[in-house]
Protein backbone atom coordinates (compact mmCIF):
# COMPACT_ATOMS: atom_id res chain seq x y z
CA UNK A 1 0.00 0.00 0.00
CA UNK A 2 1.07 3.29 -0.68
CA UNK A 3 2.08 5.59 1.81
CA UNK A 4 0.54 8.55 0.22
CA UNK A 5 -2.14 10.63 2.15
CA UNK A 6 -4.54 10.67 -0.69
CA UNK A 7 -3.96 6.40 -1.19
CA UNK A 8 -4.37 6.33 2.83
CA UNK A 9 -7.27 8.59 2.49
CA UNK A 10 -9.04 6.66 0.27
CA UNK A 11 -8.44 3.04 1.96
CA UNK A 12 -9.93 4.56 5.05
CA UNK A 13 -13.18 5.39 3.35
CA UNK A 14 -13.50 1.95 1.61
CA UNK A 15 -12.01 0.32 5.24
CA UNK A 16 -14.94 1.78 6.76
CA UNK A 17 -17.48 0.82 5.46
CA UNK A 18 -15.73 -2.59 4.25
CA UNK A 19 -15.88 -3.25 8.49
CA UNK A 20 -19.40 -3.24 8.67
CA UNK A 21 -20.08 -5.00 6.13
CA UNK A 22 -17.08 -6.65 3.74
CA UNK A 23 -19.11 -5.70 1.29
CA UNK A 24 -18.75 -2.02 -1.07
CA UNK A 25 -21.49 -2.40 -3.05
CA UNK A 26 -23.82 -0.74 -0.45
CA UNK A 27 -21.12 2.14 0.57
CA UNK A 28 -20.90 3.08 -3.23
CA UNK A 29 -23.79 5.49 -3.69
CA UNK A 30 -23.46 7.47 -0.63
CA UNK A 31 -20.00 8.00 -2.39
CA UNK A 32 -21.17 8.50 -5.56
CA UNK A 33 -23.35 10.91 -4.81
CA UNK A 34 -21.24 12.91 -2.64
CA UNK A 35 -23.99 14.24 -0.74
CA UNK A 36 -26.14 11.75 -0.42
CA UNK A 37 -26.51 9.05 2.75
CA UNK A 38 -28.11 8.44 6.08
CA UNK A 39 -27.42 9.15 9.49
CA UNK A 40 -28.94 7.67 12.68
CA UNK A 41 -28.40 9.28 16.00
CA UNK A 42 -29.10 8.03 19.40
CA UNK A 43 -29.64 10.47 22.06
CA UNK A 44 -31.27 13.33 21.87
CA UNK A 45 -29.02 15.34 24.94
CA UNK A 46 -26.54 17.78 24.10
CA UNK A 47 -24.08 15.76 22.36
CA UNK A 48 -27.00 14.03 20.11
CA UNK A 49 -28.84 16.59 19.32
CA UNK A 50 -26.28 18.82 18.55
CA UNK A 51 -24.41 16.22 16.19
CA UNK A 52 -27.88 15.84 14.22
CA UNK A 53 -28.09 19.62 13.98
CA UNK A 54 -24.09 19.69 12.43
CA UNK A 55 -24.49 17.00 10.43
CA UNK A 56 -27.40 19.06 8.46
CA UNK A 57 -25.55 21.93 8.60
CA UNK A 58 -22.96 20.46 7.38
CA UNK A 59 -24.29 18.94 4.82
CA UNK A 60 -27.68 19.94 3.78
CA UNK A 61 -28.13 16.63 1.56
CA UNK A 62 -27.99 14.09 4.19
CA UNK A 63 -30.70 12.39 5.58
CA UNK A 64 -30.33 12.53 9.84
CA UNK A 65 -32.49 11.05 12.04
CA UNK A 66 -32.47 11.42 15.24
CA UNK A 67 -34.00 8.15 17.68
CA UNK A 68 -34.93 9.54 21.35
CA UNK A 69 -37.22 7.93 23.86
CA UNK A 70 -38.49 11.14 25.97
CA UNK A 71 -40.65 13.52 24.53
CA UNK A 72 -38.53 16.42 25.91
CA UNK A 73 -35.10 17.25 27.15
CA UNK A 74 -34.72 17.71 30.89
CA UNK A 75 -30.91 18.82 31.15
CA UNK A 76 -28.76 17.47 33.80
CA UNK A 77 -27.06 21.27 33.61
CA UNK A 78 -29.22 23.75 36.03
CA UNK A 79 -30.96 20.85 38.01
CA UNK A 80 -28.96 21.79 41.00
CA UNK A 81 -30.79 25.79 40.35
CA UNK A 82 -33.81 23.93 40.70
CA UNK A 83 -33.55 22.25 43.91
CA UNK A 84 -31.79 25.65 45.42
CA UNK A 85 -35.21 27.23 44.08
CA UNK A 86 -33.84 29.69 41.78
CA UNK A 87 -35.17 27.71 38.81
CA UNK A 88 -38.35 25.50 38.29
CA UNK A 89 -38.02 22.21 36.22
CA UNK A 90 -39.82 24.05 33.46
CA UNK A 91 -37.44 26.43 33.01
CA UNK A 92 -34.61 23.85 32.52
CA UNK A 93 -37.35 21.28 29.89
CA UNK A 94 -36.95 21.84 26.04
CA UNK A 95 -38.41 20.63 23.21
CA UNK A 96 -36.29 19.25 20.20
CA UNK A 97 -38.82 20.35 17.49
CA UNK A 98 -36.17 23.19 16.51
CA UNK A 99 -33.83 20.34 15.02
CA UNK A 100 -36.56 19.63 12.88
CA UNK A 101 -38.25 22.80 11.31
CA UNK A 102 -35.15 24.61 11.22
CA UNK A 103 -32.68 22.31 10.47
CA UNK A 104 -34.84 18.73 8.64
CA UNK A 105 -33.63 16.38 11.18
CA UNK A 106 -36.25 13.63 11.53
CA UNK A 107 -37.37 13.17 15.05
CA UNK A 108 -38.40 9.22 16.04
CA UNK A 109 -39.96 9.00 19.74
CA UNK A 110 -38.47 5.43 20.60
CA UNK A 111 -35.88 3.73 22.45
CA UNK A 112 -33.07 2.26 20.64
CA UNK A 113 -32.23 -1.30 21.49
CA UNK A 114 -30.17 -3.06 19.71
CA UNK A 115 -27.37 -2.51 17.05
CA UNK A 116 -26.62 -4.84 13.88
CA UNK A 117 -23.30 -3.15 12.43
CA UNK A 118 -23.51 -5.66 9.93
CA UNK A 119 -26.44 -4.93 8.09
CA UNK A 120 -25.96 -1.78 9.67
CA UNK A 121 -29.69 -1.04 11.16
CA UNK A 122 -30.98 0.04 14.62
CA UNK A 123 -33.86 -1.31 16.31
CA UNK A 124 -35.85 0.22 18.13
CA UNK A 125 -38.38 -1.24 21.19
CA UNK A 126 -41.21 -0.90 19.34
CA UNK A 127 -39.80 -3.50 16.54
CA UNK A 128 -39.30 -0.60 13.92
CA UNK A 129 -35.69 -0.96 11.93
CA UNK A 130 -33.74 2.27 10.84
CA UNK A 131 -30.71 1.92 8.09
CA UNK A 132 -28.09 3.91 8.58
CA UNK A 133 -24.35 4.60 6.85
CA UNK A 134 -23.15 5.99 9.61
CA UNK A 135 -24.44 6.19 13.05
CA UNK A 136 -23.79 8.05 16.00
CA UNK A 137 -25.03 7.06 20.37
CA UNK A 138 -25.00 9.25 22.75
CA UNK A 139 -26.55 7.60 25.14
CA UNK A 140 -25.21 9.60 28.44
CA UNK A 141 -25.34 7.11 31.45
CA UNK A 142 -26.93 4.64 33.21
CA UNK A 143 -27.05 4.52 37.00
CA UNK A 144 -25.34 1.06 38.00
CA UNK A 145 -28.15 0.21 41.08
CA UNK A 146 -26.90 -2.99 42.84
CA UNK A 147 -23.13 -1.72 42.32
CA UNK A 148 -23.32 -0.44 46.31
CA UNK A 149 -25.72 -2.27 48.82
CA UNK A 150 -28.86 -1.43 49.17
CA UNK A 151 -28.94 1.18 46.39
CA UNK A 152 -32.06 0.23 43.72
CA UNK A 153 -34.65 1.60 41.73
CA UNK A 154 -36.72 1.09 44.44
CA UNK A 155 -34.55 3.27 46.93
CA UNK A 156 -34.37 5.79 44.71
CA UNK A 157 -37.55 6.41 45.02
CA UNK A 158 -36.53 7.36 48.91
CA UNK A 159 -33.36 8.33 48.63
CA UNK A 160 -33.13 10.24 45.25
CA UNK A 161 -29.87 10.51 42.88
CA UNK A 162 -31.36 13.30 40.61
CA UNK A 163 -28.20 12.42 38.52
CA UNK A 164 -30.96 12.63 35.86
CA UNK A 165 -32.65 15.69 35.67
CA UNK A 166 -36.52 15.04 35.65
CA UNK A 167 -38.66 13.19 38.70
CA UNK A 168 -35.73 12.61 40.50
CA UNK A 169 -34.80 16.56 40.75
CA UNK A 170 -38.73 16.94 41.64
CA UNK A 171 -38.46 14.13 44.54
CA UNK A 172 -35.13 15.43 45.88
CA UNK A 173 -36.51 19.05 45.64
CA UNK A 174 -40.00 18.34 47.53
CA UNK A 175 -37.59 16.11 50.48
CA UNK A 176 -35.96 19.60 50.90
CA UNK A 177 -39.05 21.81 51.14
CA UNK A 178 -40.39 19.36 53.86
CA UNK A 179 -37.55 18.84 55.68
CA UNK A 180 -37.38 20.41 58.87
CA UNK A 181 -35.17 23.73 60.26
CA UNK A 182 -32.09 22.27 62.22
CA UNK A 183 -31.78 19.00 59.63
CA UNK A 184 -28.72 17.68 57.95
CA UNK A 185 -28.63 17.04 54.25
CA UNK A 186 -26.46 14.24 53.07
CA UNK A 187 -25.00 14.40 49.50
CA UNK A 188 -22.81 11.05 48.91
CA UNK A 189 -20.18 11.64 45.83
CA UNK A 190 -19.15 9.20 43.86
CA UNK A 191 -15.49 8.02 42.75
CA UNK A 192 -14.12 8.85 39.35
CA UNK A 193 -15.09 8.87 36.75
CA UNK A 194 -18.81 10.21 36.84
CA UNK A 195 -21.13 12.75 35.12
CA UNK A 196 -20.54 16.47 35.76
CA UNK A 197 -17.55 16.27 37.56
CA UNK A 198 -18.36 19.73 39.86
CA UNK A 199 -21.86 18.61 40.08
CA UNK A 200 -22.35 17.63 43.61
CA UNK A 201 -20.33 20.47 45.00
CA UNK A 202 -22.40 23.31 42.85
CA UNK A 203 -25.39 20.90 44.21
CA UNK A 204 -23.84 21.42 47.97
CA UNK A 205 -23.82 24.82 47.14
CA UNK A 206 -27.27 25.61 45.76
CA UNK A 207 -29.03 23.32 48.24
CA UNK A 208 -26.78 25.73 51.20
CA UNK A 209 -28.53 28.61 49.27
CA UNK A 210 -31.80 27.72 50.07
CA UNK A 211 -31.56 26.21 53.23
CA UNK A 212 -29.15 29.45 54.48
CA UNK A 213 -32.94 31.25 53.23
CA UNK A 214 -35.28 29.43 54.25
CA UNK A 215 -34.12 26.51 57.12
CA UNK A 216 -30.78 28.48 58.35
CA UNK A 217 -30.21 26.04 61.17
CA UNK A 218 -29.68 22.90 58.70
CA UNK A 219 -26.34 21.76 57.37
CA UNK A 220 -24.97 19.99 54.54
CA UNK A 221 -22.26 16.75 54.90
CA UNK A 222 -20.95 15.69 51.62
CA UNK A 223 -19.41 12.18 52.12
CA UNK A 224 -17.01 11.76 48.94
CA UNK A 225 -15.52 8.62 48.09
CA UNK A 226 -13.00 10.54 46.69
CA UNK A 227 -9.53 12.24 47.96
CA UNK A 228 -9.80 15.08 46.32
CA UNK A 229 -12.84 16.72 43.67
CA UNK A 230 -13.10 19.23 40.78
CA UNK A 231 -12.56 22.97 41.35
CA UNK A 232 -12.21 21.89 45.02
CA UNK A 233 -10.20 25.24 46.36
CA UNK A 234 -12.87 27.71 44.57
CA UNK A 235 -15.56 25.88 46.19
CA UNK A 236 -14.33 25.22 49.32
CA UNK A 237 -13.27 29.29 49.49
CA UNK A 238 -17.15 29.88 48.51
CA UNK A 239 -18.53 27.94 50.93
CA UNK A 240 -16.35 29.99 53.30
CA UNK A 241 -17.91 33.20 52.07
CA UNK A 242 -21.37 32.27 51.42
CA UNK A 243 -22.50 29.73 54.07
CA UNK A 244 -19.82 29.86 56.62
CA UNK A 245 -19.67 26.80 59.07
CA UNK A 246 -23.14 24.81 56.44
CA UNK A 247 -20.90 22.52 54.31
CA UNK A 248 -18.91 20.19 55.89
CA UNK A 249 -16.92 17.77 53.05
CA UNK A 250 -15.53 14.17 54.20
CA UNK A 251 -12.77 13.08 51.95
CA UNK A 252 -12.99 8.90 51.08
CA UNK A 253 -9.97 8.43 53.63
CA UNK A 254 -11.83 9.95 56.26
CA UNK A 255 -15.12 8.18 56.40
CA UNK A 256 -16.46 9.43 53.24
CA UNK A 257 -16.88 6.43 51.52
CA UNK A 258 -20.64 4.93 51.24
CA UNK A 259 -20.33 0.43 51.71
CA UNK A 260 -24.38 0.55 52.21
CA UNK A 261 -27.50 2.80 51.76
CA UNK A 262 -30.55 1.51 54.41
CA UNK A 263 -33.14 4.08 52.00
CA UNK A 264 -35.84 3.26 54.42
CA UNK A 265 -33.96 5.00 57.16
CA UNK A 266 -32.10 7.49 55.42
CA UNK A 267 -28.78 5.67 56.91
CA UNK A 268 -25.63 5.52 54.97
CA UNK A 269 -23.33 3.14 55.86
CA UNK A 270 -19.26 3.77 55.89
CA UNK A 271 -16.16 2.40 57.42
CA UNK A 272 -16.35 5.23 60.33
CA UNK A 273 -20.25 4.47 61.37
CA UNK A 274 -23.72 4.94 59.85
CA UNK A 275 -24.81 8.39 58.94
CA UNK A 276 -28.17 9.56 58.91
CA UNK A 277 -29.85 12.43 57.22
CA UNK A 278 -33.00 14.39 57.44
CA UNK A 279 -32.61 14.44 53.08
CA UNK A 280 -30.15 12.08 51.74
CA UNK A 281 -29.22 12.43 48.21
CA UNK A 282 -26.31 8.89 47.16
CA UNK A 283 -24.83 9.82 43.69
CA UNK A 284 -24.21 6.03 42.97
CA UNK A 285 -21.94 4.99 40.51
CA UNK A 286 -22.06 4.72 37.05
CA UNK A 287 -21.54 3.69 33.20
CA UNK A 288 -22.32 4.33 29.83
CA UNK A 289 -26.06 4.38 28.84
CA UNK A 290 -28.11 1.35 28.26
CA UNK A 291 -27.66 1.00 24.18
CA UNK A 292 -24.05 1.32 24.42
CA UNK A 293 -23.90 -1.97 26.56
CA UNK A 294 -26.45 -3.16 24.81
CA UNK A 295 -24.63 -3.03 21.45
CA UNK A 296 -21.25 -3.78 22.39
CA UNK A 297 -20.12 0.02 22.09
CA UNK A 298 -18.44 -0.21 26.01
CA UNK A 299 -15.62 -2.22 27.37
CA UNK A 300 -16.17 -4.29 30.66
CA UNK A 301 -15.37 -1.11 32.94
CA UNK A 302 -18.74 0.60 31.66
CA UNK A 303 -17.56 2.91 29.15
CA UNK A 304 -17.22 3.18 25.36
CA UNK A 305 -13.63 3.68 23.58
CA UNK A 306 -13.46 5.64 20.93
CA UNK A 307 -10.80 7.10 18.19
CA UNK A 308 -10.33 10.43 19.50
CA UNK A 309 -9.92 12.21 16.02
CA UNK A 310 -13.40 10.84 14.46
CA UNK A 311 -14.81 9.53 17.84
CA UNK A 312 -15.43 6.22 16.02
CA UNK A 313 -15.92 3.37 18.72
CA UNK A 314 -12.75 1.01 18.67
CA UNK A 315 -14.94 -1.91 19.27
CA UNK A 316 -18.17 -1.48 16.56
CA UNK A 317 -17.25 0.01 13.08
CA UNK A 318 -19.23 2.44 10.92
CA UNK A 319 -20.69 3.65 14.68
CA UNK A 320 -19.42 6.70 16.26
CA UNK A 321 -20.08 7.42 20.26
CA UNK A 322 -19.78 10.89 22.21
CA UNK A 323 -20.59 12.65 25.39
CA UNK A 324 -20.39 11.09 28.60
CA UNK A 325 -20.23 7.53 28.39
CA UNK A 326 -16.85 7.53 26.32
CA UNK A 327 -13.12 7.96 27.42
CA UNK A 328 -12.55 10.96 26.29
CA UNK A 329 -9.08 11.17 27.77
CA UNK A 330 -8.11 14.25 29.47
CA UNK A 331 -12.16 16.05 28.72
CA UNK A 332 -14.30 15.65 31.39
CA UNK A 333 -18.11 14.38 31.39
CA UNK A 334 -19.96 17.63 30.62
CA UNK A 335 -22.63 18.98 28.13
CA UNK A 336 -19.87 21.76 26.78
CA UNK A 337 -17.67 18.57 26.23
CA UNK A 338 -20.90 16.66 24.45
CA UNK A 339 -21.18 19.59 22.65
CA UNK A 340 -17.98 19.98 21.47
CA UNK A 341 -17.39 16.01 20.25
CA UNK A 342 -20.57 16.44 18.47
CA UNK A 343 -19.43 18.99 16.24
CA UNK A 344 -16.29 17.16 15.52
CA UNK A 345 -18.22 13.51 15.20
CA UNK A 346 -20.61 15.27 12.82
CA UNK A 347 -17.49 16.77 10.65
CA UNK A 348 -16.19 13.49 10.40
CA UNK A 349 -19.13 11.28 9.63
CA UNK A 350 -20.02 13.79 7.14
CA UNK A 351 -16.23 13.62 5.38
CA UNK A 352 -16.04 9.72 6.03
CA UNK A 353 -19.73 9.93 3.72
CA UNK A 354 -17.85 12.45 1.61
CA UNK A 355 -15.07 9.91 0.58
CA UNK A 356 -12.58 12.35 2.73
CA UNK A 357 -10.52 11.46 6.15
CA UNK A 358 -11.76 13.09 9.53
CA UNK A 359 -10.07 16.51 10.09
CA UNK A 360 -8.13 16.93 12.56
CA UNK A 361 -9.57 18.33 15.95
CA UNK A 362 -10.09 20.72 18.27
CA UNK A 363 -12.09 20.64 21.16
CA UNK A 364 -13.30 22.63 24.13
CA UNK A 365 -14.96 22.68 27.38
CA UNK A 366 -15.98 25.00 29.90
CA UNK A 367 -18.23 24.05 33.06
CA UNK A 368 -19.39 27.38 35.08
CA UNK A 369 -20.91 26.23 38.74
CA UNK A 370 -22.38 28.47 41.15
CA UNK A 371 -21.49 29.25 44.27
CA UNK A 372 -24.60 31.51 44.81
CA UNK A 373 -26.65 32.73 42.56
CA UNK A 374 -24.19 35.72 42.67
CA UNK A 375 -20.88 34.00 42.51
CA UNK A 376 -20.08 31.40 39.19
CA UNK A 377 -16.78 29.99 39.55
CA UNK A 378 -15.53 27.46 36.20
CA UNK A 379 -12.92 25.21 34.58
CA UNK A 380 -12.16 25.19 30.81
CA UNK A 381 -9.83 23.64 28.57
CA UNK A 382 -8.86 23.34 25.13
CA UNK A 383 -8.09 19.79 23.70
CA UNK A 384 -6.40 18.55 20.98
CA UNK A 385 -6.07 14.83 19.88
CA UNK A 386 -2.79 12.83 19.95
CA UNK A 387 -1.57 9.50 19.45
CA UNK A 388 -2.44 9.28 23.24
CA UNK A 389 -5.74 10.22 22.89
CA UNK A 390 -7.15 13.22 23.46
CA UNK A 391 -4.81 15.60 25.46
CA UNK A 392 -5.21 19.34 27.24
CA UNK A 393 -2.91 21.88 25.09
CA UNK A 394 -0.14 22.99 27.44
CA UNK A 395 -0.41 26.03 29.80
CA UNK A 396 -3.77 26.46 28.36
CA UNK A 397 -7.28 26.47 30.52
CA UNK A 398 -7.76 25.91 33.88
CA UNK A 399 -9.97 27.34 36.61
CA UNK A 400 -11.02 31.15 37.66
CA UNK A 401 -8.96 32.47 40.24
CA UNK A 402 -8.22 31.61 43.94
CA UNK A 403 -8.71 35.19 44.72
CA UNK A 404 -11.40 36.91 42.78
CA UNK A 405 -13.08 40.78 43.58
CA UNK A 406 -16.92 40.22 44.09
CA UNK A 407 -17.50 41.66 40.62
CA UNK A 408 -15.80 38.71 39.05
CA UNK A 409 -17.57 35.87 40.99
CA UNK A 410 -20.89 38.38 39.58
CA UNK A 411 -19.61 38.41 36.35
CA UNK A 412 -19.23 34.41 36.14
CA UNK A 413 -22.72 34.04 37.73
CA UNK A 414 -23.58 36.49 34.51
CA UNK A 415 -21.93 33.91 32.21
CA UNK A 416 -23.13 30.67 33.85
CA UNK A 417 -26.53 31.72 32.77
CA UNK A 418 -25.24 32.88 29.14
CA UNK A 419 -23.52 29.84 28.74
CA UNK A 420 -26.89 27.72 29.62
CA UNK A 421 -28.94 29.72 27.24
CA UNK A 422 -26.12 29.48 24.57
CA UNK A 423 -25.61 25.95 24.30
CA UNK A 424 -29.53 25.10 24.98
CA UNK A 425 -29.40 27.13 21.14
CA UNK A 426 -26.61 25.49 19.77
CA UNK A 427 -27.91 21.65 20.37
CA UNK A 428 -31.63 21.96 20.08
CA UNK A 429 -32.31 25.38 18.01
CA UNK B 1 -9.32 -6.64 -2.90
CA UNK B 2 -12.14 -5.99 -0.36
CA UNK B 3 -13.33 -9.29 -0.33
CA UNK B 4 -9.65 -10.22 1.17
CA UNK B 5 -8.91 -7.52 3.62
CA UNK B 6 -8.21 -9.27 7.07
CA UNK B 7 -9.62 -6.80 9.69
CA UNK B 8 -6.47 -6.45 11.14
CA UNK B 9 -4.84 -4.99 8.46
CA UNK B 10 -7.74 -2.62 8.40
CA UNK B 11 -7.36 -1.69 11.62
CA UNK B 12 -3.49 -0.33 11.37
CA UNK B 13 -4.53 1.56 8.88
CA UNK B 14 -7.20 2.88 10.44
CA UNK B 15 -4.80 4.05 13.38
CA UNK B 16 -2.38 5.41 11.23
CA UNK B 17 -5.14 7.24 9.45
CA UNK B 18 -6.16 8.79 12.32
CA UNK B 19 -3.12 9.84 13.50
CA UNK B 20 -1.85 11.44 10.11
CA UNK B 21 -5.23 13.14 10.16
CA UNK B 22 -4.74 14.26 13.53
CA UNK B 23 -0.84 15.46 12.76
CA UNK B 24 -2.63 18.01 9.71
CA UNK B 25 -3.26 21.59 10.45
CA UNK B 26 -6.14 22.16 12.25
CA UNK B 27 -9.01 24.02 10.16
CA UNK B 28 -9.91 27.25 11.19
CA UNK B 29 -13.61 26.16 11.06
CA UNK B 30 -13.20 23.16 13.45
CA UNK B 31 -11.78 25.60 15.86
CA UNK B 32 -14.58 28.19 15.33
CA UNK B 33 -17.49 25.23 16.06
CA UNK B 34 -16.19 25.88 19.99
CA UNK B 35 -16.94 29.39 19.36
CA UNK B 36 -20.04 29.14 18.88
CA UNK B 37 -21.28 26.74 21.72
CA UNK B 38 -21.77 30.02 23.80
CA UNK B 39 -21.47 33.21 21.26
CA UNK B 40 -24.13 31.60 18.97
CA UNK B 41 -24.12 28.70 15.68
CA UNK B 42 -22.93 30.79 13.25
CA UNK B 43 -21.34 33.22 15.84
CA UNK B 44 -25.14 35.32 16.34
CA UNK B 45 -25.19 35.04 19.89
CA UNK B 46 -29.07 34.33 21.84
CA UNK B 47 -27.95 35.54 25.13
CA UNK B 48 -25.72 38.66 25.16
CA UNK B 49 -22.50 38.04 24.34
CA UNK B 50 -20.50 39.39 21.98
CA UNK B 51 -21.82 38.18 18.26
CA UNK B 52 -18.59 36.82 16.04
CA UNK B 53 -20.47 38.24 12.68
CA UNK B 54 -19.29 41.67 11.03
CA UNK B 55 -16.11 42.10 12.80
CA UNK B 56 -12.48 42.48 10.48
CA UNK B 57 -10.34 39.97 10.88
CA UNK B 58 -7.35 42.29 12.65
CA UNK B 59 -9.85 43.29 15.09
CA UNK B 60 -10.68 39.52 16.26
CA UNK B 61 -6.84 38.38 16.08
CA UNK B 62 -5.78 41.65 18.18
CA UNK B 63 -8.41 40.56 20.84
CA UNK B 64 -7.70 36.98 21.26
CA UNK B 65 -3.83 37.97 20.92
CA UNK B 66 -4.49 40.54 23.72
CA UNK B 67 -6.40 37.80 25.80
CA UNK B 68 -4.19 35.39 25.23
CA UNK B 69 -1.32 37.67 26.71
CA UNK B 70 -3.48 38.89 29.20
CA UNK B 71 -2.87 42.38 28.11
CA UNK B 72 -7.01 42.34 27.93
CA UNK B 73 -8.46 40.77 30.96
CA UNK B 74 -11.47 38.69 30.53
CA UNK B 75 -12.53 35.77 33.04
CA UNK B 76 -12.30 32.41 30.84
CA UNK B 77 -11.13 33.98 27.35
CA UNK B 78 -7.71 34.28 28.49
CA UNK B 79 -7.03 30.56 29.52
CA UNK B 80 -8.93 29.69 26.43
CA UNK B 81 -7.25 32.07 23.95
CA UNK B 82 -3.64 30.13 25.48
CA UNK B 83 -5.22 27.02 23.81
CA UNK B 84 -4.54 28.48 20.39
CA UNK B 85 -1.64 29.31 18.78
CA UNK B 86 -0.60 32.90 16.94
CA UNK B 87 -1.09 31.20 13.69
CA UNK B 88 -4.09 29.27 15.08
CA UNK B 89 -5.74 32.22 15.58
CA UNK B 90 -4.72 34.17 12.52
CA UNK B 91 -6.09 31.59 10.43
CA UNK B 92 -9.73 31.55 13.13
CA UNK B 93 -9.99 35.10 13.13
CA UNK B 94 -9.80 35.39 9.35
CA UNK B 95 -12.54 32.34 9.10
CA UNK B 96 -14.40 34.36 11.58
CA UNK B 97 -14.41 37.65 9.48
CA UNK B 98 -15.94 35.90 6.48
CA UNK B 99 -19.24 34.70 8.64
CA UNK B 100 -22.29 36.63 7.61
Amino acid sequence: MSRSRETRRKFLIGAGAALGTLAYGRFAPAIAQGAAGRIVVIGGGFGGATAAKYARLLNPGLDVTLVERDPSYVTCPFSNMVLGGTRTLADITHERSGLARNHGVKLVQGEAVGIDAGSRQVRLASGQTLPYDRLLVAPGIDIRFGAVEGYDEAAAELVPHAWKAGPQTTLLRRQLEAMEDGGTVIIAAPANPFRCPPGPYERASMIAHYLKTHKPRSKVLILDAKENFSKQGLFQGGWEAEYPGMIEWVSGSAGGKVSRVDARNRTLATEFGAQKGAVVNFIPPQQAGRIAIAAGLADDKGWCPVDPVSFESKQVPGVHVIGDAIYAGAMPKSGTAANSQAKIAAAAMVNLLGGKAADAPMLANTCYSLVSPDYGISVTGIYVATAEGIKEVPNSGGVSPARAAAAIRKQEAVYTDAWYKGIVADSLA
Amino acid sequence: MWTYIKPTALAACLILSAGAAAADAIKPETMARNCFTCHGTGGHPVNGLAPLVGIDAKAIETSMIDFRSDRRQATIMNRIARGLSEAEIAALAQYLSTLK
